[in-house]
């Protein structure tokens, strides 16, 4: 039989086992039969297996600064969140958010090599990674060894790439699936504000059909937060995406495939299909609105 | 009777978890080798506890012009997870099995493209056991 299975399970299944060691272990016999019982109940119910059949995994936002880089856009201070907008923070839903998108900002300053700017943008990571409970991801030997290869750029980006996933890890292992969405979330707002604000002056057509392959994007952030729609501040973030997803159900997306070409020497694959978006300009200048809003709604 | 076979499957059921949990460590930790310094990872941490023939499958969008190395391991040596790559029309993009279950592989998109990617253990691996995925990129 072949079953389907969700990455994120396992943590659950763990918890779910070992939670029932610890209170097998307090209590007494009686107490032991009835949380077992609680533990076949939850490992039966839907919404454990519902959290994912499948995972949706969220492009990381330096890959959209990157590319604002090769298309020749300047550097644009104005387009980030202010450092100094940190301490306003003060639930961690606002702050899960936007260690998203400070790290977004992070990574597009990195990208520009603007190492003051970076260097700031990293100790406001660093301070509300502690904010949230998750300073294990950004210790001050980490702290230290990104800081002094401030200069390299591809370690910098290295070093920052492996603590947001020790971080994700943390949260996923501690059964904080929301606080991850939520940092998805900011660093996917962030990085596809960049790509609205800037083509909105500086022409180019691979940032508009960037914008347009966020459609799935999008569809599949909004699966990974759903699960918490319950909740007042996910209702109203998520009512934005849905808004902001049907602007994107307009993008057509034309696939082709081609045989891929391999080499196998190299370990490695050329994926030759092709996919062609159409997106029109009135709803470039919508999307590009509602992310503005959105935007100014997680920074504050 | 019933309150002893529910200590056993308590019993057993942390036993089985445990190494589990632990070999996660150095599952992943093995496979950000593969990985390298040369890809930047996506920041993200994709693992499943996977038992017999399950499959676990994670869905994606790869950006057309980049360069992106996808690593998969279970257990403690590599050719324990198999993994293939799939395009929206079901198209098999890509199976390491064809290559012995090779734990890294390197791809180049030449168009913005969605994926599924889908893993399951392999015959050389035991029962069960913690997959890993990750995927870095560079420019």
């Amino acid at each position: 039989m072949r079953i389907r299975t969700d990455f994120r399970l396992f943590s659950s299944i763990s918890f779910c086992v070992l939670a029932t060691l610890l209170l097998a272990g307090c209590g007494g016999g009686n107490e032991l039969e009835s949380n077992v019982e609680t533990t076949e109940i939850n490992n039966a119910d839907p919404n454990v297996l519902e959290l994912g059949n499948t995972v949706f995994c969220i492009p990381s936002p330096v890959q959209t600064a990157i590319l604002i880089k090769d298309v020749g856009a300047s550097y644009d201070k104005a387009l980030m969140n202010s450092p100094g907008n940190h301490s306003s923070y003060s639930t961690d839903f606002q702050k899960a958010l936007n260690l998203g998108v400070y790290g977004a900002d992070l990574g597009y300053s990195t990208i520009y090599e603007q190492p003051q700017d970076g260097l700031q943008y990293l100790k406001t990571v660093q301070g509300l990674a502690d904010d949230i409970g998750v300073s294990s991801a950004f210790s001050p030997e980490i702290i230290k060894r990104i800081t002094d290869n401030i200069g390299d750029q591809d370690s910098l980006l290295n070093m920052v790439g492996n603590c947001y996933q020790a971080l994700n890890a943390f949260l996923q292992e501690n059964d904080r699936d929301d606080v991850c969405a939520l940092v998805l979330a900011g660093g996917w707002i962030e990085s596809t504000y960049f790509v609205t604000s800037i083509s909105g002056t500086f022409e180019s057509q691979e940032l508009i059909n960037r914008l347009a392959e966020q459609k799935t994007t999008l569809e599949n952030l909004i699966k990974i937060i759903e699960p918490f729609y319950n909740d007042p501040q996910f209702t109203e973030l998520l009512d934005e995406m849905y808004d902001l997803s049907d602007d994107f159900d307009h993008v057509t997306i034309e696939y082709m495939y081609e045989e891929p070409t391999v080499d196998e020497k190299n370990k490695k694959s050329v994926i030759n299909s092709k996919s062609k978006v159409t997106i029109a300009p009135e709803l470039i200048s919508s999307i590009r609105e509602k992310i503005a809003i959105l935007r100014e709604q997680v920074i504050g | 009777m019933r309150k002893l076979l529910y200590i056993t499957f308590v019993f057993y059921g942390i036993l089985a978890a445990l190494p589990v949990s632990a070999q996660c460590d150095s599952t992943s930790s093995m496979c950000q080798d593969h990985l390298g310094t040369q890809y930047i990872s996506d920041g993200q941490s994709y693992k499943a506890l996977l038992i017999g023939d399950e499959v676990a499958e994670f869905n994606t969008t790869f950006f057309g012009g980049s360069k992106y190395r996808i690593a998969g391991c279970s257990g403690n040596s590599d050719g324990n997870l198999k993994w293939s790559m799939y395009d929206v029309k079901g198209n098999l993009l890509y199976t390491n099995n064809d290559y012995r279950n090779t734990p890294y592989w390197d791809f180049e998109f030449v168009s913005s493209i969605d994926i599924t990617i889908e893993a399951q253990l392999s015959s050389l691996s035991e029962g069960s056991g913690c997959a890993v995925l990750m995927i870095g990129f560079k420019r």
